[in-house]
């Protein structure tokens, strides 16, 4: 909604914008005629400006009704007929408006030249988007600038410009402000200055969505407020009708009617079909009605009503005089008639002038009404009929100047045709033909000029046709011969003399040079009242010139000179040859060097350079040019001494002098080394150099060319021009002297490179190789190391468009290595690069500034974009360029501190490219990344990542390491069991011993003897020792493992131990045994092992075995072997107890003594030695706080029938505590 | 009181005049009448004292059951039980009145009864009071308490189920206690989270021998100030072996202010069996026992001594 109402604002305001505010204010007849124009008949229109009364409307409806079809150059007759200023100016403004329509502004400023107002300047600059155009008033000039910016939409710089004069363009600035969105300041600068346009002010409320103020101000303010009120009511949901144009338009009509015109004109949304027809019939009635409440309303004031008919009649007059000036033009019959119409009405206004007897107000105003409307519909029926019968002639009349002038464009497009080619020749040649039969059917004798014509476009044709096949040219030629003598019989008499020049020429063009001598002649007696052409003598001249007759031509030669036009030089050329030819020398020199034979401007550049040719000839055929300066001293306004030097030189090298030419360039380019052509004389001997090979002399001149013609030379600041070859020269010995330098690395070398590369960069020069020479410059200074000035010109390279990939390449390798030492900004840097990337994506160096851009933002601390690049780039690389990638991530990966994100790329790598090596590398990562956690003890993100790695089906190197630090992890966080399950998992030689004494101790620790015999077997197959083999198989056993144990035992049997690893074995054996319930081997084995009495074999567990298999199962032993166990063991237990100090063994004593007291031969004794072990034991276990060995005696004593008293514990009084629970 | 004080004037000075009439025979009894309507305003605004008062005052008026129920009520709550049985005893057709008060009446010289120690007399008038439909809290919980008392077990179980849930498994796990059924009686008391009953849930699994569990509860639910507990915490240990863990808490125990006499004397007993058997000092053991006994007559003990 807001976007459509902006567009019909800018719509309407761009209109007339620049009409306004550049003072051409339209009048209102000009609106009300345009809109009559384009809507209703011609006739129509005249008609209303009739009842309108207005007098500048005649004028203008005729400018109107022929606008269509007249030239700018018509239009601007009758604007100029136009007396009254304003209307003038305003006709201007339309035909500029015409001229706009038509494309045709340059033949508007041809028609008006310099004749139109500054403001129609200012428009036709904008038109033409002229932004150079220069005006005295600085406010136009600040107009043109800011109009510029507002076009590519730059409305900031718009306004700055257009600020100072915001008074004189007050609404194209608020305008500017309303674009740029600075509304605020739109608002306010509309209130301060007060502008009278409210729409705009209304405008600026809306846009800032002040839509309350708006709708709350509901005072008439033209119809496009009312829909600015329409919108803001949508905007807010309120349901708001727009007044009716009955109420809103007769008021408004009094004070500024057009301006509502030209709305309902330019708005298609007023022009609704019920509003539209109702203002237009409102607007002609309220015209008529107008007069009619004027006349009521005066006769009440005789003295007003007098003063208003004067206005009236003055106003009449001036219709009169206007009517008569435009009908003036077209000589009609009819304009008596018109006439007598006009006064027809002014015949009504007679008859309001004859209220002027009306003394009192008591006329019978509904009688004048009826008169008046009578008498105005009478006149305009008799109008429209004479207007119609004005068409018809104008019509005719039309029709045969239209005839004339079609003869008159084609005669001047002949007449201004010089070197037309041979399509518009011919062209021209069919037209006149045509033109020639449509004049006979008219009665138009232009049949003369159509056969001139006619020759004239033949021997044209005939020229440029340039025909090579002989006998075509000689038909054609004759053919023309034929038409001119045709043209000769028919108009003897005519002026049209050129025929003779054409048929002499014709002639010479066959070679019959006596009847083109005849044809001249004939020519020149024809004219002889007028001046004949040089070109004509010349034609002579070189007839006989041709014929050797020197003097004769010489004669007509000198005709030709004092003819003096544009041949003068060319005859005075042609007079030096005849006297060089003749071996007049000094004659000859006389004349060429003189000051009148290139005193004229209009020479030709070849002709000079046959003159100077001419010249050296001369001096060549005396024999000595050492004379020449003096000849130029003496003809010291000889314009060319240079060029005859030059000339001189090259005839001695053309003769093979090379010396002698040498000598003369060199004296010429001394002398003469400020004149403009001096450069050709070094460029010369710098060729005969190159032809004679002499190539240390060639290039210190070439050198010495670049210091006499670059731009600081004394040649430059003279003629601000830099010699043409000075490119190749300069360029051709730079990179003689880079190469030089590149051979042999000398320091001058490297200067003189750079100052020709400078100098060449330096020079003005058309189409330079600015890039190129700022690539090789750039090399140069990157091979000396000043990577700042390298950068620039690989730059300059860059935007010059030379190996772009290469340069911008060069640009950033420099850039590189200033921002390594911290000369360069990384952004700056990272920028160039992302240029490179979007201009070169394809290139081999890509990827490599991809890594490039990745590494300075990695040190520029954003790791993730580094990373994000990286990332970025895997996922749309080959197989290669991957490698490389990760390369690089390897390179860095010290420096980047996130080291998870080098795992997911790395992974990325590895899912595109299924190489193992990349999902090593992130397990390296994971690896580190989790390591970090765990220095800084953060155990449960360690512990993630090492499950990411353990967690991936493939394995790397990094596997088990992983899975072996989890396993620490866990157990430190708890979780020994998990801790223990990893750990088995470990396979890898490095590691499985670190692994298995993990497992072992933790299993130990946390009594999962399953593991930690498996570990132990594990450690004991890695150490080869026997001691850890034991502990396996003890744990086995403790953990139920028997078959484990059982394995691990044969094992060690097969190693045949001896000594105390046999003693060893034999206790494992007797306590697998005594685990799989075989007690009689166990016994067995135990009896011989109890034997050797060494208790060293004992510990805790095998002494607990030891005691259950003696309670249970001595039985089975012989009785002296039994007694001999029990003995034994009681020692062990002795002697351990004595050892260690430990409650067990001695409590051991006591209760076999108690249980196996038969055994003794003094069992009571033995029983009550038993007793009393355990009541000592007792005391010491409760001292010692030794509960489990005090439990166990108390209930050893009480199974024997010992210490039957109970603990006492209080009896609780049931019913008590019921009542006093309850209260009751 | 002032208006009956002005009443009992006018009729006093009209006896003086010696002039009985039909009117006058009216008004006494409408006093009557009156004296009724006091007492059951008074009951009804729980004003006990007043009807005792209004007894010691007119105790020849009191000459209805009505009366004279109102009066057995006010006993009551005065705590006057020896004077409730006294009246009822002298008249036993209060028992027998009909109407609003009845249940009252039955329940309240039940419960008297109880406190006068008449498990018989209670238990009839319990009884009768719960045939006429009353069945409140209190009249359950005295009528299972008087069949404990009399043994009565199952008749016990019976009437504690009248109760509602949490008060019911705690009477009955005391019920259970009683009969040394532990195992019957923790099912009862591991529902109810009150300290008395996980105090009684410890004590019961002690008595069968769980003492890991009965150590948990104790410490889990920190049953506090309850000596029983703590004794029962030291036993535990000394189970386990924490000869001197559970010496030294007897020992802080042993000085304890609130400890009942069977408290104290249980604690002496074991503290002499600890002597006696885990430090063979026999005669420290003997001293303890014999201190046990002068504080609580216990069998055991007794036993121990002697032999």
């Amino acid at each position: 909604m807001v976007g459509r109402i902006t567009f019909l604002v800018f719509f309407f305001l761009s209109i007339p914008l620049f009409a306004i505010e550049l003072k051409i204010n339209p009048v209102g007849i000009k609106d009300l005629s345009n809109y009559m124009v384009k809507d209703f008949t011609f006739s129509e229109a005249l008609e209303n400006l009739f009842i309108l009364e207005d007098t500048d409307a005649l004028s203008f409806i005729y400018f109107q009704a022929f606008k269509k079809d007249l030239t700018i150059e018509a239009l601007k007759e009758i604007a100029d007929g136009v007396n009254n200023k304003a209307l003038r100016n305003d006709l201007i403004f339309e035909i500029f408006q015409e001229a706009k329509k038509r494309n045709a502004i340059d033949e508007f400023q041809n028609v008006f030249k310099e004749g139109v107002s500054a403001p129609i300047k200012l428009l036709i600059a904008i038109e033409k988007k002229d932004f150079q155009s220069k005006f005295v008033d600085d406010a136009y000039n600040a107009f043109i600038n800011a109009y510029k910016h507002a076009l590519n939409g730059r409305y900031n710089d718009a306004i700055t410009i257009l600020e100072p004069y915001s008074n004189r363009f007050p609404h194209t600035y608020v305008i500017y402000l309303i674009k740029s969105n600075e509304l605020e300041k739109a608002y306010d600068y509309i209130s301060e200055n007060r502008l009278k346009d409210s729409y705009l002010v209304n405008l600026v409320k809306f846009l800032k969505k002040d839509c309350t103020d708006i709708l709350s101000n509901y005072e008439y303010d033209g119809y496009l407020f009312e829909i600015l009120k329409l919108e803001c009511s949508y905007q807010n949901g309120i349901d708001y009708r727009p007044p009716s144009i009955k109420t809103l338009v007769p008021e408004r009509l009094m004070g500024d009617d057009f301006t509502i015109f030209r709305l309902f004109k330019t708005n298609k949304i007023l022009q609704h079909e019920f509003i539209y027809p109702y203002f237009l019939n409102y607007y002609y009635r309220w015209k008529l009605l107008t007069y009619v409440t004027f006349l009521e309303s005066y006769v009440n004031d005789i003295d007003n009503f007098n003063k208003r008919l004067k206005t009236f009649f003055d106003e009449y007059s001036k219709i009169e005089s206007m009517y008569n000036k435009t009908f003036s033009k077209y000589e009609l019959n009819v304009e008596k008639d018109l006439r007598v119409k006009f006064i027809d009405i002014k015949k009504l206004v007679d008859n309001v002038k004859s209220f002027d007897n009306i003394k009192s107000p008591n006329g019978d105003i509904i009688d004048l009404k009826k008169r008046l409307t009578k008498s105005f519909d009478e006149s305009k029926k008799q109008l429209f009929k004479q207007y119609s019968l004005f068409l018809d002639k104008l019509t005719y009349e039309e029709n045969r100047l239209n005839l004339e002038k079609e003869f008159r464009k084609l005669d001047l497009a002949i007449s201004q045709m010089k070197q037309g080619n041979i399509e518009e020749l011919l062209r021209l040649y069919e037209e006149n033909e045509n033109l020639l039969e449509r004049s006979k059917n008219v009665e138009v004798s232009f049949s003369e000029k159509c056969l001139y014509n006619k020759i004239y476009l033949l021997w044209h044709i005939y020229l440029s046709e340039k025909l090579t096949d002989e006998k075509t040219r000689v038909t054609k030629l004759n053919e023309l011969i034929d038409v001119i003598r045709t043209f000769m019989k028919l108009y003897p008499d005519s002026n049209n003399n050129n025929v003779y020049l054409i048929l002499a020429e014709a002639y010479e063009h066959l070679g019959e040079n006596k009847l083109a001598l005849e044809h001249y002649f004939n020519y020149i007696n024809k004219e002889k009242s007028k001046d004949i052409s040089a070109r004509v003598y010349l034609k002579i001249g070189d007839i006989l010139f041709d014929e050797k007759l020197y003097k004769e031509a010489r004669d007509y030669y000198y005709k030709a000179v004092k003819s003096n036009d544009l041949y003068s030089f060319v005859a005075s050329y042609k007079i030096g040859w005849t006297y060089y030819l003749e071996e007049n020398y000094e004659e000859a020199l006389k004349l060429l060097l003189s000051e009148s034979i290139l005193a004229s401007k209009e020479i030709s550049e070849p002709l000079i350079n046959e003159t100077i040719e001419l010249i050296a000839k001369v001096f060549y055929k005396r024999g000595r040019w050492e004379d020449l300066e003096e000849y130029f001293k003496r003809f010291n306004t000889f314009p060319y001494p240079e060029r005859v030097y030059k000339s001189l030189g090259d005839l001695y090298v053309s003769l093979a002098e090379y010396d002698k030419a040498l000598n003369v360039y060199e004296k010429g380019l001394r002398l003469y080394y400020l004149n403009y052509y001096s450069p050709s004389l070094l460029v010369s001997k710098i060729e005969l150099l190159t032809l004679l090979g002499k190539v240390k002399d060639l290039y210190n001149e070439k050198v010495r060319f670049n210091e006499l013609f670059n731009k600081d030379s004394n040649y430059y600041s003279k003629f601000k021009i830099i010699p043409q070859d000075y490119g190749d020269i300069v360029l051709s010995s730079a990179f003689y002297f880079n190469n030089e330098y590149e051979k042999f690395k000398k320091t001058n070398d490297f200067k003189l490179t750079e100052k020709l590369y400078l100098d060449y960069l330096n020079a003005p020069l058309k189409d330079k190789k600015t890039g190129e020479v700022s690539f090789l410059l750039a090399q140069l200074y990157y091979s000396e190391g000043l990577l700042d000035k390298a950068g620039k010109y690989y730059e300059d390279a860059y935007l010059n468009g030379f190996k772009e990939e290469e340069s911008l390449y060069g640009h950033i390798v420099c850039l590189y290595g200033l921002w390594e030492r911290a000369v360069v900004m990384g952004e700056i840097l990272s920028i160039k690069i992302e240029t490179f990337i979007k201009t070169f994506p394809s290139s081999v160096k890509t990827l490599k500034m991809y890594l490039l851009l990745s590494y300075i933002n990695l040190k520029m601390g954003d790791v993730e974009k580094a990373l994000s690049i990286v990332e970025d780039k895997i996922n749309h690389s080959s197989n290669e360029e991957i490698e490389t990638i990760i390369d690089f991530l390897k390179e860095k990966f010290q420096i980047i501190e996130n080291k998870e994100r080098v795992a997911q790329i790395s992974n990325s790598a590895y899912e595109k490219t299924g190489n193992k090596k990349y999902l090593e590398f992130k397990h390296y990562a994971l690896f580190v990344y989790a390591q970090n956690f765990e220095t800084k003890n953060d155990l449960e993100k360690a512990k993630i990542a090492y499950e990411l790695i353990v967690n991936d089906t493939i394995k790397t190197a990094y596997t088990e390491p992983a899975l072996y630090n989890l396993a620490i992890i866990e157990n430190r966080m708890g979780r020994s069991k998990r801790a223990l399950e990893l750990m088995k998992h470990i396979s890898e030689s490095q590691l499985i011993k670190k692994a298995s004494e993990f497992v072992y101790n933790v299993g130990l620790e946390t009594n999962n003897f399953f593991f930690a015999g498996e570990a132990a077997e594990k450690l004991g197959v890695l150490n080869n020792d026997s001691t850890m083999f034991f502990k396996s198989i003890r744990l086995y056993l403790s953990a139920g493992m028997n078959d484990s144990a059982f394995r691990v035992i044969s094992k060690l049997q097969e190693k045949e131990l001896e000594g105390e690893d046999f003693k060893k074995l034999q206790v494992c054996k007797a306590l697998y045994s005594y685990y799989i319930k075989d007690y009689a081997t166990a016994i067995s084995i135990f009896s011989d092992i109890v034997k050797t009495k060494n208790h060293k074999l004992f510990d805790e567990e095998v002494i607990n075995v030891l005691s259950d298999l003696i309670k249970n199962s001595i039985y089975i032993l012989p009785d002296d072997e039994a007694m001999d166990f029990i003995e034994g063991f009681i020692e062990i237990c002795s002697v351990k107890y004595k050892e260690e100090g430990d409650l067990k063994y001695l409590y051991n004593v006591g209760d076999i003594l108690i249980d196996l007291n038969t055994f003794f031969l003094n069992s009571k004794e033995a029983f009550e030695k038993g007793k009393k072990v355990l009541k000592i034991v007792l005391k010491e276990s409760v001292e010692k706080e030794r509960i489990e060995i005090t439990t166990q005696i108390i209930k050893k004593i009480r199974s024997i029938g010992e210490l039957l008293k109970s603990f006492v514990v209080p009896t609780i009084d049931v019913e008590k505590e019921i009542i006093e629970s309850f209260g009751l | 009181m002032k208006r009956m004080y002005i009443l009992f004037l006018l009729i006093f000075f009209y006896s003086c005049i010696g002039g009985v009439d039909k009117k006058e025979l009216t008004k006494q009894v409408k006093r009557d009448v009156d004296l009724t309507e006091v007492l059951k305003e008074l009951k009804e605004k729980k004003k006990y004292d007043e009807i005792l008062k209004l007894y010691d005052q007119r105790k020849h008026e009191f000459n209805s059951v009505d009366r004279l129920c109102y009066l057995v009520l006010a006993f009551f709550h005065k705590g006057e039980y020896d004077r409730l049985a006294d009246v009822i005893e002298k008249n036993t057709q209060i028992l027998k009145i009909s109407g609003d008060l009845k249940n009252e009446i039955l329940s309240c010289s039940g419960i008297a009864y109880f406190k006068l120690g008449k498990l018989e007399q209670a238990q009839v008038l319990l009884e009768l009071a719960f045939e006429q439909g009353l069945e409140e809290e209190n009249l359950v919980l005295y009528l299972t308490v008087i069949y404990m008392k009399k043994g009565q077990f199952s008749n016990a179980m019976r009437m504690s189920a009248k109760l509602p849930s949490e008060k019911r498994d705690f009477v009955q796990g005391l019920l259970y206690l009683k009969e040394n059924n532990f195992k019957r009686a923790i099912e009862k008391f591991r529902t109810i989270e009150n300290h008395k009953a996980q105090l009684y849930l410890a004590y019961s699994l002690f008595m069968i021998g769980s003492y890991d569990q009965a150590f948990k509860v104790i410490n889990d639910k920190k049953i506090e100030n309850a000596n029983l507990a703590d004794i029962l915490k030291a036993l535990i240990l000394l189970e386990k072996g924490e000869v001197k863990k559970a010496r030294d808490l007897l020992e802080n125990l042993k000085i304890r202010k609130d400890l009942t006499k069977e408290e104290l004397s249980a604690i002496l007993a074991n503290l002499g069996l600890v002597e006696e058997i885990y430090f063979d000092n026999k005669d420290v053991a003997r001293k303890y026992y014999e201190n046990s006994l002068e504080l609580y007559k216990n069998e055991q003990v007794k036993g121990w001594l002697n032999n």
